[in-house]
């Protein structure tokens, strides 16, 4: 065996060279490809340094009772102890909401790119597409601003009811009746640039004669949207929905400026009790273990929607 | 026909309202700040004269000035170290093949499904042990390095799709890595590399926790956490000046709008984002 590679591999290496890098050994092509290495290495370190130790460092750090110095290995007792506290049942049924209604609330920008992209003017479609993204130049920190003012006592929901006539002193934020729908309410009409333009780019990619034929068929609008159309932007729908599902279980940004998770525990989410264990508690193996499991949250979600809308296409 | 203009009418219908109630949202950040405390309890949501530009004056005074300034500095040089380095990845996974690919592109694939609130904490502490809080670096740092996943998959496929042969042209002619990128690759990606650094922009200038967490003195703050720590408890400033502060923060993304949204439009327009 040896002999004959051997032997081919120097006859082969004089006549065709081609034939002798792939008789290269896995070692001399590593180093023949030393600079692609390099280039990759900032990149990949990088990874390594600030997601990937991290990481592994969040599950250490679940199993053990840790204030960021020094660290005792208490088993479970992190996870037994999210589990068992009282305001977990009422954080994860504010997600669990919080995730239903960001899902739903999709169907806007959904509908506003299919009706852009149903517009028979080319010049409207543009229009409407650069007004779509407009909004943009207000930087997302900002509406936590505004709303928050919208929403106060003297803000500008109230003024509005009142200016109708309706005699309004509801603290928006304040009052456990309304602070989560509130918090939802926020950015209506939630027809965020960004998911617009890839489901735009979605129904711009469906090739016309697969329309046509669907008209010649005799398709009702509604036929054409619910069997080809629609079928057609699922790999967009695909994307957009994990990013909601990822976006939705990480946030608590909007909870914790708006409301701090309350009043009691009526905007309180996994995410903020993780902080709030972390910046005010110093529990940093129990803010770890709240990491984890909304890491394995975001997981199966993900696993499920892949399954779904798959399993939909047949 | 008949049925179609009708249909016409109401989407027209239907994406002015949506589109306008979105719109109206930054049109009342500017009307805001031009009203005083008083001429907002009475007329909360329709322009008044006169425009009150000491509110401007008021907010730039009250920190904005600095703020701006920093989030300035963060935020250019997080586009452009995370840009340069997602082009150059994406540009060797899209077109050689060496020994250990797979598994060097799994990696950066597999952290599409690490999510930050993962990695917060020990993040965190390894920013305190590197001696790195209250400095701009432990902003800068983790946001360029190693989380760009999103980017480089994106350039990657746009990459993949050029054609060899002007690759292989260019190597007969005993062209470099950097003038294959600079020279052949990046003149045919502006739209789709624009559009990264502009998300990527935003993104940096939108971040809110991680500098809250990370930067504890004032004076070093961006302007996400200024403006909202401003607006927030008992001392904040009337709204008027609030809102001028908002209009402030807003001056960059609408610079970036006008020079360069149109490649932007473009690029995730392409369609080259979906599973």
């Amino acid at each position: 065996m040896t002999d004959i590679s051997a032997s081919s591999g120097e006859s082969a290496g004089r006549s065709e060279p081609l034939r002798r890098i792939h008789q290269l050994s896995l070692w001399q092509r590593i180093w023949k490809n030393r600079l692609l290495y390099l280039l990759l290495a900032p990149t990949i370190l990088g990874m390594v340094v600030f997601q990937y130790y991290p990481a592994l460092q969040a599950f250490w750090g679940s199993f053990h009772s840790w204030d960021g110095r020094r660290a005792r290995f208490i088993g479970l007792f992190n996870y037994q102890f999210f589990l068992e506290d009282p305001r977990l049942l009422q954080s994860w049924a504010n997600i669990l909401l919080l995730l239903v209604f960001n899902l739903i609330s999709l169907s806007f920008p959904l509908m506003v790119a299919y009706l852009i992209y149903r517009l028979p003017n080319p010049r409207h479609r543009y229009i409407y597409r650069v007004l779509v993204v407009l909004p943009v130049i207000a930087p997302g920190f900002v509406f936590i601003v505004l709303w928050r003012w919208l929403f106060s006592l003297d803000g500008g929901i109230n003024l509005i009811l009142r200016t109708l006539g309706v005699d309004s002193q509801v603290v928006w934020l304040g009052n456990s009746n309304t602070a989560l729908g509130s918090l939802m309410f926020m950015g209506f009409p939630w027809v965020e640039a960004f998911t617009v333009l890839i489901f735009l780019a979605g129904f711009i990619a469906i090739p016309g004669e697969m329309i046509d034929a669907a008209m010649v068929d005799g398709a009702t609008g509604w036929q054409r949207f619910r069997r080809i159309e629609l079928p057609m932007v699922q790999g967009q729908l695909k994307v957009l929905v994990i990013l909601t599902f990822i976006g939705t279980v990480q946030d608590f940004g909007r909870a914790l400026f708006m409301t701090r998770g309350g009043p009691g525990f009526s905007t309180m989410v996994p995410g903020l009790r993780m902080y709030y264990a972390f910046t005010q508690e110093n529990a940093y193996g129990y803010a770890s273990a709240i990491g984890v499991i909304l890491f394995f949250v975001i997981l199966i979600l993900t696993l499920i929607n892949q399954r779904l809308i798959r399993g939909s296409e047949d | 026909m008949k049925h179609n203009t009708r249909f016409t009418l109401f989407s027209h219908i239907i994406l002015i309202v949506l589109i306008g109630i979105a719109l109206f949202q930054v049109a009342l950040l500017f009307i805001l700040s031009g009203k005083s405390a008083g001429e907002i309890a009475t007329n909360p949501m329709l322009p008044s004269l006169p425009f009150r530009w000491e509110n401007f004056e008021r907010a730039w005074d009250l920190g904005i000035q600095n703020y701006m300034g920093n989030s300035i500095i963060l935020s250019l040089s997080i586009v452009g170290g995370d840009i340069l380095l997602s082009v150059v990845t994406a540009y060797v996974f899209a077109r050689y093949k060496f020994p250990g690919k797979g598994f060097l592109f799994g990696m950066v694939l597999a952290l599409m499904m690490v999510p930050g609130i993962l990695t917060l904490v020990p993040r965190y502490l390894l920013i305190r042990d590197l001696k790195l809080l209250d400095t701009f670096w432990a902003v800068i740092l983790p946001a360029v390095l190693g989380s760009n996943s999103f980017q480089i998959i994106v350039m990657r496929t746009f990459f993949q799709s050029l054609p060899e042969e002007l690759f292989e042209a260019a190597r007969i002619d005993g062209a470099g890595h950097s003038q294959i990128l600079f020279k052949i690759m990046l003149p045919l990606s502006i739209p789709i590399v624009s559009s990264m650094a502009i998300l990527r922009f935003n993104g940096a200038w939108n971040d809110l926790i991680w500098p809250l967490l990370v930067l504890n003195r004032d004076e070093l703050r961006p302007v996400s956490v200024g403006l909202v720590m401003l607006s927030s408890g008992a001392g904040a400033p009337e709204i008027g000046v609030q809102m001028a502060g908002s209009v402030i923060a807003s001056i960059p993304m609408v610079v970036i709008f006008i020079v360069g949204m149109r490649s932007f439009i473009d690029g995730l327009s392409a369609g080259a984002i979906k599973l």
